[in-house]
């Protein structure tokens, strides 16, 4: 058996405080690596929806674009239903076509045609046309395209048009008298299913150009549209790739002569950001919706994430440095003080005995640091596969992080009340900073915890029946009052008398509390807070109220958003940026709400309901 | 119990730092003279029916070697004469799952780690009154 006497031999205050550095670092070095582990796998998360709200941008547009399409490709249908039964009744098919093209929205379709084979009802007589189209105001009725010169019949777009059966085909766009067009065709068959003709929609195009050039609404964004065969339909910067392509050669008489290794060539010869694209089919046609995002836009969360990793690192850095520096002093000092008191040799001999502990710990600690390191990274490995893992992992950490700091946070008080010799009011003070920066280490572990566990959806809740919230009020009030300190802030109790007993996780319910308190006491120099709480029907409604700086109206949503401080809060470089979103999430998993108002210069109040006996919540240990 | 103002207390923990922090805090700040502490789980039911005097409360880590904080709560129930006594787990793992595990297992309390010990006098004191304390952050 192994027993400790009583009375141990008294420590050195300069080995304690060798181990409290060393320690100190450690600690660091793990949030640090646990932070980058976590922005590892936040940063995918953030990169996917990013790419999948890209993908769904670029359909939507394809979609709107497909839309006027499938109406030429029911046109054209339509035309050939009404059209087969009349065979050669000339008038009818002439007043027919008449009707279609006006009934047709002339914005894009610019006109309609029945092309009969030229022998089909008598072997002398050549029968072709009718074709409508539009010469504004009016509807011209034409046969001109049956010349000696034009037989239509061995033209691509008929020939095309009688090989494709039932079914509607597109010619690729063409670039005629400034404007560019297409086409839409499909056989139409005789009763006794003899082919007869083709039916041609002719489309003109300006407006789904100007459509997606319209689309183009964002600098950091570009949106175009390919042909099946490569070529460029309509690009916001076409003016200067054609003239990129002109000067390097080619003559393109329109961007319909350009393809897609022009616009790369283009691209490579101007200085272009880093970019992602999205391509989106569009239907009937072959062509492809492209939209081309400037990565620093697309991936704006992803940056705001790591620059906000990147500053909590910073300042859990800072801290540990300010602490190891206050230490360094405290340990200066001490020595001083010694020398007046004791002879040389002590002194010296008792330097060497705490490095030689804080070389051998060292050792030990940079061997764990290895350790360590080696296990987060297995661990990373096995995060990637599935969230749920992540918050484990977060878990394991948390009980190696609390290990450490509790012997930082009682060996630095054990020396500043006293318990180890006197000690001066600056060291005290000194060793009392370093107890306040591993309390926040304490803090910012649990927030990161928690906001895992939240984001995994493992959270749970440890339900019990009778809880006090009127206890739970008053350590609330405790706590404001000594975050106020000398302020001249007065703290008021509007807590009704007589609250009901609740149902619910009296932690956590405490926790929402604190973090709400703690934030009103950061940003609130004069004044009142304002600690209340009513009955109003079957909920309870918690309330805290400042006099602080107010937060913007813009500012409401992006609070409440992990690591979303505002402005001016991130510059006050305080807090982590998690209390408020895991407090919202924890009053919803009560069946509540977290709300605030605010008005910038005067105050804000967050007001917190939750329901007295919850039903969806299970106790998780039965009554006694 | 000696008396009120110097309990008999148990600890088992493997961690040498948190041994010491236990140790300073009972020993100097609280300056009780009935501390025992051992190091690990090793023969744990020889080693506690061996110590000169019954403890009045017991704290135990939980994640030890060769026997778990649950193993020892159970030699301790099994034992009649130790059966009664107050168990607290003093443990760094405060997730949900794991504190209500403590709770139906049968431990009387649960403190983490890191230790408070402004208010830890005061939670002693009434642990040792027979009240359970589950404080978990």
């Amino acid at each position: 058996m192994q027993t400790t006497s009583p009375q141990p031999k008294q420590p050195s205050q300069l080995s304690f405080i060798a181990v409290v550095m060393v320690v100190l670092v450690v600690v660091t070095l793990l949030i640090t690596g646990g932070l980058i582990v976590f922005s590892n796998l936040r940063t995918e998360t953030l990169i996917a929806t990013a790419e999948q709200d890209q993908q769904a941008r670029a359909q939507a547009i394809s979609d709107r674009l497909g839309s006027y399409l499938i109406n030429a490709q029911q046109l054209a249908n339509t035309t050939a239903t009404l059209v087969a039964p009349l065979r050669d009744d000339r008038e009818r098919v002439e007043s027919l076509l008449m009707q279609v093209l006006a009934s047709a929205p002339s914005e894009i379709i610019y006109g309609v045609g029945a092309w009969y084979e030229p022998n089909l009802f008598d072997n002398q007589t050549v029968y072709y046309g009718p074709y409508v189209h539009q010469d504004t105001p009016q509807a011209i009725l034409t046969y001109e395209w049956m010349t000696p010169e034009y037989d239509f019949h061995t033209q691509a777009w008929y020939v095309t048009g009688k090989d494709s059966g039932g079914a509607v085909v597109f010619t690729p766009p063409y670039f005629d008298t400034g404007l560019v067009y297409m086409s839409a065709s499909r056989a139409f068959y005789d009763t006794d299913n003899t082919f007869s003709g083709v039916i041609t929609v002719d489309m003109v195009l300006p407006l789904l150009r100007q459509l997606i050039v319209d689309a183009n609404t964002n600098t950091n964004e570009v949106v175009y549209v390919t042909t099946a065969d490569g070529a460029i339909f309509v690009h916001p910067a076409e003016d200067a790739i054609l003239n990129f392509a002109r000067q390097n050669g080619l003559s393109p008489t329109s961007i319909l002569d350009l393809t897609e290794s022009d616009l790369t060539a283009y691209l490579g010869a101007s200085q272009a950001e880093k970019t992602v694209s999205a391509v989106a089919p569009v239907s009937l046609t072959g062509w492809s919706v492209h939209l081309t995002t400037d990565e620093e836009l697309l991936f704006a969360s992803v940056r705001d994430l790591n620059s906000t990793l990147l500053g909590v690192i910073g300042g859990v850095w800072a801290f540990t440095l300010a602490a190891l520096f206050g230490l360094n002093r405290f340990a200066s000092q001490t020595s001083k003080s010694r020398l007046e008191q004791q002879k040389l040799e002590a002194e010296i001999s008792e330097r060497k005995r705490a490095t030689e502990i804080l070389q051998i710990t060292n050792e030990g600690l940079e061997e764990k640091v290895r350790e360590r390191t080696a296990e987060l990274e297995k661990a990373k490995e096995e995060a990637e596969r599935a969230n749920v893992v992540k918050s484990q992992f977060l878990a394991a950490m948390s009980h190696e992080l609390r290990t450490p700091l509790n012997a930082i946070l009682n060996f630095t008080q054990f020396v500043s009340t006293g318990v180890l010799g006197d000690v001066n009011e600056e060291q005290e003070e000194t060793l009392n900073k370093v107890v306040t920066s591993g309390e926040h280490l304490l803090g910012l572990i649990n927030d990161v915890l928690d906001i895992s566990k939240i984001e995994a959806g493992a959270l749970e809740l440890f339900v019990e029946d009778n809880v006090n919230i009127n206890t739970e009020l008053q350590m609330t009030i405790a706590t404001a009052k000594s975050l106020i300190k000398d302020r001249p802030v007065s703290i008021v109790n509007e807590i009704e008398p007589d609250l009901p007993l609740m149902t619910g996780d009296r932690q956590r319910i405490s926790q929402i509390l604190l973090n709400l308190v703690s934030n009103a006491c950061k940003f609130t120099e004069k004044g009142t807070i304002t600690i209340g709480a009513k009955q109003q029907d079957d909920h309870i409604q918690l309330y805290v109220q400042d006099t602080g700086m107010g937060i913007a109206t813009d500012d409401f949503e992006k609070i409440f958003q992990t690591f979303g401080q505002t402005r001016v809060g991130l510059k006050q470089g305080r807090g982590t940026g998690l209390g408020l979103p895991i407090s919202r999430r924890l009053a919803e998993a009560h069946g509540g709400n977290l709300r605030l108002e605010s008005t910038v210069g005067e105050g804000s109040t967050f007001w917190v309901e939750l329901p007295i006996k919850p039903e969806h919540l299970i106790l998780t240990m039965p009554k006694n | 119990m000696t008396d009120d103002t110097n309990p008999v207390i148990l600890y088992v923990e493997d961690d040498t730092m948190s041994r010491e922090v236990m140790n300073l805090l009972l020993t100097r700040r609280l300056k009780f003279e009935h501390v025992y502490i051992f190091e690990d789980s090793t023969d744990f039911a020889q080693n506690l029916t061996a110590l000169p005097q019954k403890p009045d409360i017991i704290f135990l880590d939980i994640h030890m070697e060769p026997m778990d904080g649950f193993g020892m709560l159970e030699i301790i129930r099994a034992h009649p004469d130790y059966a009664k006594l107050p168990v607290i787990a003093l443990t760094a793992s405060v997730m949900n799952e794991e504190v209500t595990l403590l709770r139906t297992k049968g431990f009387d309390g649960a403190l983490a780690k890191p230790v408070d010990q402004r208010n830890f006098p005061d939670i002693l004191k009434r642990l040792l009154m027979g009240e359970q304390i589950w404080r978990i952050t």
